[in-house]
């Protein structure tokens, strides 16, 4: 693939920036899209016709980074309506990455229950050789 | 008469009643016992007179066989004699048949006679015309004693039948009648007494009882009252305690929940700006190593916002811990000192931002509450009006007013800001909650920290939000019977 499409899900906006930086950083050619909650970013993968249209080639992403908790629609919230839109949208080549500050088992547990959900991303605990070989798996 | 007693009286007529007929049946017995007694006298009579009769005929005189016959004679009065008892000769002796008796000591002194002679004879110092004109005698007299006997006997067994059965049945109507007597006024005490209690439910057991039920039967309700109030405080004790055990169970199960919620997103919305400021740090020293000073430059300005949020977040944890811990000292409160001190607090903003600002107080009248609270509730409401300002509106506003009615303080704080989402309006008060993430400048704490203090002051706070502001009405109660210290 001669470009990797990547959603950043968080309402802080120097984490996605952090992040951002850091997938640069590994030199893989990138589209990266940014959304401030869960609910920003459902109603993104909503319009799927639209933006396959819109982004051609770049769109649906491959890796979706996901922070937990969001103000209005929170991570989980947004894993339970992700799961709606994969029903109706081919979303099969989308998986992601829970991106939070916490480390607890049970929201590492939680996150597995949904089995498009294939890593869990603890922030200022990660680095771009990781974040590298995240994208390359999920390509 | 005790109920005790009575049952008691109940059971010694009944116990007389059968050993008189019991003693009655023995004596009968014993009538007819001495009846067989003489029919045997008189058959071994019988015997001897035939052996007699024999010898006189020829046969040759057996002492040792003779002896046993009048023995055998001797046995029966003298068994009679052993079964009259005191009672018995009494009664003869009243009836006099007591001859009865006088007739057995002679049969008994005639066999022992008959037997001196036996043996005289065997001694050889009696010739044998004279043993058997003394035997002849003996026998002559066996016949007249037990003739003499039998009629006193009969005349005793008649006197038993004819006076102790009529006197056993009327004895025991008389018992019958008593123990029914008894058993009625038994009956009748206890019909009474629950007919008594039936009647009026109401009334205080005791007093119900006093001179109507008596003796034992009343100890007996006073002491079940007593057990039935002890039994009824008892269960009412356990119902309160389990109650209790329960409530309590339920409200620190819901603090524990709320503790873990609390440190679970305080200690997430800690960490966050030290994530975030760990991954600028990283950067920082990339963009330097590629020279790109200007970056640098920025992400150090982001370091510092993170690090003022960090602070925010601090110190409004360290306020919601005081809320709960806070030093409820009452005073008389001034509102316009209060209004003074947050509006001091905030004047760069207000000033920068050019807000206007309306304030209406009226100190009139004396009010009394926890002055540290009420600071903090207003500068809560007022950081909100200024923070989530509605930047497409040209002149931000914020509006004070506080009125006190009987009693009764109102404070009311509206701004014409960004408002609250009306699907997060049940979210209002709850801890680390933001409703506009796009200005995201507030640690999510400061309703929780106004709502703690309104719960303290056991005030009320409501809210009414639409797009075009918010209004918050704090009513609370001066505190008339706390007051700790006057100032």
């Amino acid at each position: 693939m001669s470009n990797y499409s990547i959603l950043i899900i968080d309402d802080n906006e120097i984490d996605r920036y952090v992040l951002k930086r850091q997938l640069e950083r590994t030199g893989l050619p990138l589209t990266i899209f940014e959304q401030p909650d869960g609910e920003d970013a459902i109603r993104l993968l909503s319009a799927y016709e639209a933006n396959r249209a819109k982004y051609a080639g770049k769109f649906p992403p491959i890796l979706l980074f996901l922070d937990i908790n969001m103000p209005k629609l929170d991570g989980w919230g947004f894993l339970r309506e992700f799961l709606l839109v994969r029903s109706q949208y081919d979303y099969s080549t989308s998986v992601v990455v829970l991106f939070t500050s916490s480390d607890r088992p049970e929201d590492r547990a939680q996150g597995e229950q949904f089995d498009f959900v294939q890593n869990y991303l603890v922030k200022g605990q990660y680095d771009t050789e990781q974040l590298k070989t995240l994208i390359l798996a999920a390509a | 008469m005790k109920i005790s007693q009575r049952l008691a009286l109940i059971v010694c007529l009944t116990v007389l009643e059968v050993s008189f007929t019991v003693w009655t049946a023995f004596e009968l017995a014993k009538g007819a016992d001495f009846h067989r007694l003489n029919f045997l006298h008189l058959k071994y009579q019988t015997v001897f007179s035939e052996e007699l009769r024999f010898i006189n005929r020829g046969r040759t005189i057996d002492p040792d066989r003779l002896a046993m016959l009048v023995s055998d004679i001797r046995q029966q009065p003298v068994a009679c004699l052993a079964a009259v008892n005191g009672v018995d000769r009494s009664i003869m002796r009243l009836i006099r048949t007591d001859s009865a008796l006088e007739t057995c000591q002679k049969d008994v002194a005639d066999a022992d006679s008959a037997l001196n002679s036996l043996a005289l004879y065997v001694d050889g110092k009696l010739a044998r015309s004279g043993l058997l004109s003394a035997l002849e005698r003996a026998a002559q007299a066996f016949v007249d004693n037990s003739n003499a006997f039998e009629l006193p006997i009969a005349r005793t067994v008649e006197f038993l039948l004819s006076t102790l059965i009529p006197l056993i049945i009327g004895v025991s109507f008389l018992n019958i009648a008593t123990i029914a007597y008894l058993s009625r006024t038994i009956t009748l005490s206890l019909r009474g007494t629950t007919k008594l209690l039936a009647q009026d439910e109401h009334r205080p057991m005791a007093e119900q009882l006093k001179g109507q039920v008596s003796g034992e039967l009343r100890e007996l309700l006073e002491a079940a009252e007593v057990r039935i109030k002890r039994d009824f405080q008892n269960r009412e004790m356990n119902t309160l305690l389990e109650r209790e055990v329960a409530e309590r169970t339920a409200s620190l199960t819901q603090a524990n929940d709320e503790l873990a919620q609390f440190a679970y997103r305080a200690s997430h919305d800690l960490k966050a700006p030290l994530s975030s400021t760990k991954g600028l740090s990283q950067l920082i020293g990339f963009d330097i190593a590629d020279g790109n000073l200007e970056e640098a430059s920025l992400n150090a300005e982001r370091i510092t916002r993170q690090m003022d949020t960090l602070e925010r977040l601090v110190v409004d944890i360290l306020a919601l811990a005081r809320a709960d811990l806070a030093n409820d000292q009452v005073v008389v409160i001034r509102m316009c000192d209060i209004v003074s001190e947050v509006m001091e607090r905030h004047a760069a903003d207000i000033t920068a931002m050019g807000m206007h600002v309306e304030i209406s107080i009226e100190d009139n009248k004396e009010f009394k509450a926890t002055r540290i609270r009420l600071v903090q509730i207003v500068d809560n409401l007022v950081s909100n009006a200024i923070r989530y300002y509605n930047e497409n509106r040209s002149k931000p506003r914020v509006s004070i007013i506080w009125r006190v009615e009987e009693d009764l303080g109102v404070l009311t704080v509206q701004d014409n800001g960004r408002g609250i989402p009306s699907n997060r309006r049940g979210e209002l008060f709850e801890m680390f909650k933001r409703f506009h993430p796009e200005v995201a400048v507030g640690s999510g704490l400061g309703l929780a920290i106004v709502k703690k203090h309104v719960d303290k002051m056991n005030a009320k706070i409501a809210c009414d939000s639409s797009e075009v502001g918010t209004r918050f009405v704090l009513e609370i109660a001066s505190t008339t019977s706390t007051v700790l210290n006057y100032e």
